[in-house]
C-alpha cells in the first residue's frame, strides 16, 4: 500500500470512529432521556397509587 | 419514668457489652479496613456471640442471672474502654456545614429512636411475643434452662434474637427483654447510612437511613418483639463486608459477611433464605474467579453460626427445618399451618405477582399491616435502575431482592417478612430518588415533594402509633388497666393467675401465655399436640401425657368444647373476656366467656 493509500485509509478510519462515536452519544443520551421519561411516569403512578391508599386509610375503608 | 431512664441506660449498657464482647472476639479475629464498618462490625458480632453463649448455657442448665451478670458487665467495662479508645480520632460532623434538608432528616431520624425507645418501654401487648418471641424466653428464664416448647411449632424456629431477648429478662424483666430488637434495628440504620456514606456519600446516606428507618411500619416492627428487624441488621452488615471484598479485596470482609449470613440464618428461616440470597449475590459479583477458598471462606463462618439451632431441631425432632420443610406435624396441623401462612396477600397467580408492587403501593392492609410500610422503597428503588451510575451493582442488588420476593410471594405474603429486604432497597431507593432529581426540574419536584410528602404522613401514623403507649410509660395508666385494653382475653389470664395455684396445669390457647403465672401447656398453635379433629382417645392422651388438670377455652369453640366432652370434666368458672382487633385503633371483638375446668374430679 501507497503512503498516500495509507494516510486516506487512516483518515477513512478516524472518521468512522468519531461518527460512530457520535452516534453511540446520541444513542446514550437517547438511552438516558428514556430512562428518564420512564423513572418519572413511573415516579407519578406509585405516588398516586399511595396517595389513593392513604385517601382510603384516612376514609376508615383501607 | 426512672423506670423508662432505666431500661434505656440498660439498653445502652447493653449495647457496649456486645461491643465490648464483639471486640475481644475480633481481637485475633478478621478485620476490614473501614473504620466505621470495623466498630459495626464489633457491634455485630458481640450480639451473635451472645446469642450464642446464651443458648449454650441455656442447654447446659445453667441459666442464671449472675454469670449472665459477670459475663454482660465485663463485656460493657470492655465496651467502655474500647470506645474511648475508639473515639478521639473520630471525626464529629459539623453540622452548620450541613444543608437544611440533611439537618432536617437527621433530626427526624433521632425523633424515630426517641419514639421507639418511648414504646418499647411499654408492658409487652403484641400478640406474637405474648405467645412466644417473649413467653418462651421467660420459660426459658423461669426454669433456668433451655427445653424443647412442645406447645408452639413456631418455637423450633432458629431463636437467636430470643436469645437476646432472654438476655434482657437475666438483666431485668421483659421490657428489658424488648429493647433486643430494638437495638438491632438501630445497628440497621447505621449499617445503612454507613454504607450508603462509602458508596455515595453523606445527602444519600441520610437519604437512606430516612427511608429505612422513618416509618410506621418499622416503629411497628422494632418495639413489638419481632425478628425481622434482626434479619435486616445481619443482611445489612453482610452486604456491607461483601462489599468490602468484592471492591477492596479484603478477605477479613468475606468472612464477617458470613458471619452475617450465618447470623441471620439463626435467626429465623427466612433469614436462611436471605444468607442463601446474600451466597447467590456473591457468586455474580465474583463470577469467574469464584474458586473453592472464597466458597469456604463465606460458607463455613456462615454455617458455624448458624448451624446450632439446625441441629438442635434435627436432634429434637429428625427434621433441621422442622416444622416448614419435610413435615413432622400431624395433617391437620400441617393444613392449619399452610392456610394460615397462605391467608395473606391477594393471591398467588402469576398475575398477582405483576400486579404486586401495585397492591403494595396502594392496596396493602391484606399483607398484614402493609398499609404502613414506607411507599419510598417501591417509588423510588425501581429508578436506579434505570439512572443510577452504579448500574452493576443495582442490577445484581435487585436480582437478589427479586429472589427473595419470589420465594416470600409463594410462602407467605406478610409484609414483615419484607423487613429484611429494606436496607437494600433503602440504598436503592436513595440512589435512585438522587439520580432522578439530578435529571431534571419534573424529577427535583416529584423527588421533594414525594419523599416530603411520605415522610411526613408517616411521621403522623407513628406518632398516632405511638401515643397510645404515652399514659403507661408515663405512669399517668397502671399496667393493668393498659394490658386489659391491649391484650386479648387479658382478664382471663388474670382470673387463671388468682385462682390457679403452682401444682395445676391448665391447657388453654389464649394467646396472652406471657403473662400466665401458672403450669401451663396449649394444644398446640396450630393443633399440633391435640388437632380439633381428634376424637376422645387423643383427648383423654393429650391430658394424661401433659399432666392437664385445668382447661381454659373459649365459649365459641366449638371443637374444643367437644372434645372437654369426652373427659371427666367440670366447668368450675365462666369469665367474661374479649379480644383486642386493633391496639391502635382500640378496636375490640365481642365480649365472650372463657369456660375453666377442673379435670378428674380435682378441685
Amino acid at each position: 500500500m501507497r503512503m498516500s493509500d495509507a494516510l486516506a485509509s487512516e483518515t477513512d478510519r478516524v472518521r468512522d470512529t468519531s461518527s460512530a462515536k457520535r452516534v453511540s452519544e446520541a444513542e446514550g443520551r437517547r438511552h438516558r432521556r428514556v430512562g428518564y421519561i420512564l423513572a418519572v411516569t413511573w415516579v407519578i403512578v406509585a405516588l398516586s397509587l399511595y396517595a389513593f391508599q392513604m385517601v382510603r386509610l384516612a376514609a376508615g375503608r383501607a | 419514668v426512672p423506670e423508662f431512664v432505666a431500661h434505656v441506660a440498660l439498653a445502652v449498657v447493653t449495647f457496649l457489652a456486645w461491643f465490648g464482647l464483639g471486640s475481644v472476639v475480633l481481637v485475633r479475629g478478621p478485620r476490614v479496613g473501614d473504620v466505621l464498618l470495623d466498630l459495626l462490625n464489633r457491634v455485630g458480632i458481640g450480639a451473635i456471640c451472645f446469642a450464642l453463649l446464651t443458648f449454650a448455657t441455656g442447654w447446659g442448665r445453667v441459666l442464671y442471672p449472675v454469670p449472665y451478670l459477670i459475663l454482660f458487665t465485663s463485656a460493657a467495662v470492655v465496651g467502655v474502654t474500647a470506645v474511648a479508645r475508639a473515639l478521639p480520632p473520630a471525626q464529629f460532623p459539623r453540622l452548620r456545614t450541613w444543608a437544611r434538608w440533611e439537618r432536617a432528616l437527621l433530626a427526624l431520624i433521632f425523633l424515630y429512636i426517641a419514639l421507639d425507645l418511648f414504646v418499647t418501654a411499654a408492658p409487652i401487648s403484641s400478640p406474637d411475643a405474648l405467645l412466644y418471641h417473649a413467653a418462651n424466653p421467660a420459660l426459658f428464664e423461669q426454669h433456668h434452662r433451655i427445653f424443647e416448647v412442645t406447645s408452639n411449632s413456631s418455637s423450633y424456629e432458629p431463636f437467636s434474637v430470643e436469645m437476646l431477648v432472654l438476655d434482657g429478662f437475666l438483666l431485668w424483666d421483659s421490657v428489658q427483654g424488648a429493647f433486643a430488637p430494638l437495638l438491632l434495628a438501630i445497628l440497621a440504620v447505621a449499617a445503612v447510612a454507613g454504607f450508603t456514606y462509602r458508596v455515595a456519600g453523606r445527602s444519600a446516606a441520610l437519604l437512606a437511613a430516612a427511608i429505612f428507618f422513618a416509618q410506621p411500619f418499622l416503629v411497628w416492627e422494632a418495639t413489638s418483639v419481632f425478628i425481622e428487624s434482626g434479619l435486616a441488621c445481619a443482611v445489612a452488615l453482610s452486604i456491607w463486608n461483601l462489599y468490602r471484598f468484592v471492591r477492596h479485596g479484603e478477605r477479613a470482609g468475606l468472612v464477617l459477611a458470613g458471619v452475617f449470613a450465618g447470623g441471620a440464618a439463626g435467626m429465623k428461616y427466612l433469614g436462611l433464605v436471605a444468607a442463601l440470597g446474600l451466597a447467590a449475590a456473591l457468586v455474580i459479583l465474583v463470577g469467574k474467579r469464584m474458586n473453592f477458598r472464597t466458597a469456604l471462606a463465606f460458607g463455613l463462618p456462615a454455617l458455624v453460626v448458624a448451624l446450632p439451632w439446625y441441629v438442635k431441631n434435627a436432634l429434637l425432632t429428625g427434621n433441621p427445618f422442622y416444622p416448614h420443610v419435610f413435615g413432622g406435624l400431624n395433617p391437620s396441623a400441617a393444613h392449619e399451618l399452610d392456610s394460615a401462612m397462605r391467608a395473606f396477600g391477594h393471591g398467588h397467580g402469576p398475575l398477582d405477582f405483576l400486579l404486586l408492587p401495585a397492591r403494595l403501593l396502594g392496596d396493602a392492609k391484606s399483607f398484614d399491616a402493609g398499609e404502613f410500610l414506607s411507599p419510598l422503597f417501591l417509588i423510588f428503588a425501581p429508578t436506579a435502575l434505570l439512572l443510577s451510575q452504579h448500574r452493576r451493582l443495582v442490577l445484581v442488588a435487585w436480582t437478589g431482592v427479586f429472589c427473595f420476593v419470589a420465594v416470600w410471594f409463594l410462602t407467605t405474603q406478610q409484609a414483615r417478612f419484607l423487613v429484611p429486604l429494606m436496607p437494600v432497597l433503602a440504598v436503592l431507593a436513595a440512589l435512585g430518588a438522587l439520580a432522578l432529581a439530578a435529571r431534571g426540574r419534573v424529577g427535583r419536584v416529584l423527588v421533594v415533594s414525594g419523599i416530603a410528602g411520605a415522610l411526613a404522613v408517616g411521621l403522623g401514623a407513628s406518632i398516632v402509633y405511638a401515643a397510645q403507649f404515652a399514659p403507661v410509660v408515663v405512669g399517668a395508666q397502671s399496667r393493668d388497666r393498659f394490658l386489659e385494653e391491649k391484650v386479648s382475653d387479658y382478664d382471663g389470664v388474670e382470673w387463671l393467675n388468682r385462682r390457679l395455684g403452682p401444682n395445676q396445669k391448665v391447657a388453654t390457647d389464649i394467646w396472652a401465655l406471657l403473662y400466665l403465672k401458672v403450669p401451663y401447656t396449649t394444644f398446640g398453635t396450630m393443633g399440633d399436640l391435640l388437632p380439633l379433629d381428634a376424637g376422645p382417645r387423643a383427648t383423654r392422651s393429650f391430658v394424661t401425657r401433659e399432666g392437664v388438670t385445668r382447661i381454659a377455652i373459649l365459649d365459641t369453640d366449638v371443637d374444643r368444647k367437644r372434645q372437654v366432652g369426652y373427659l371427666d370434666a367440670r366447668l368450675i368458672g365462666r369469665v367474661p373476656v374479649r379480644s383486642v382487633k386493633s391496639r391502635t385503633r382500640g378496636e375490640f371483638g365481642p365480649r365472650q366467656d372463657m369456660l375453666v375446668y377442673a379435670i378428674g374430679g380435682t378441685s
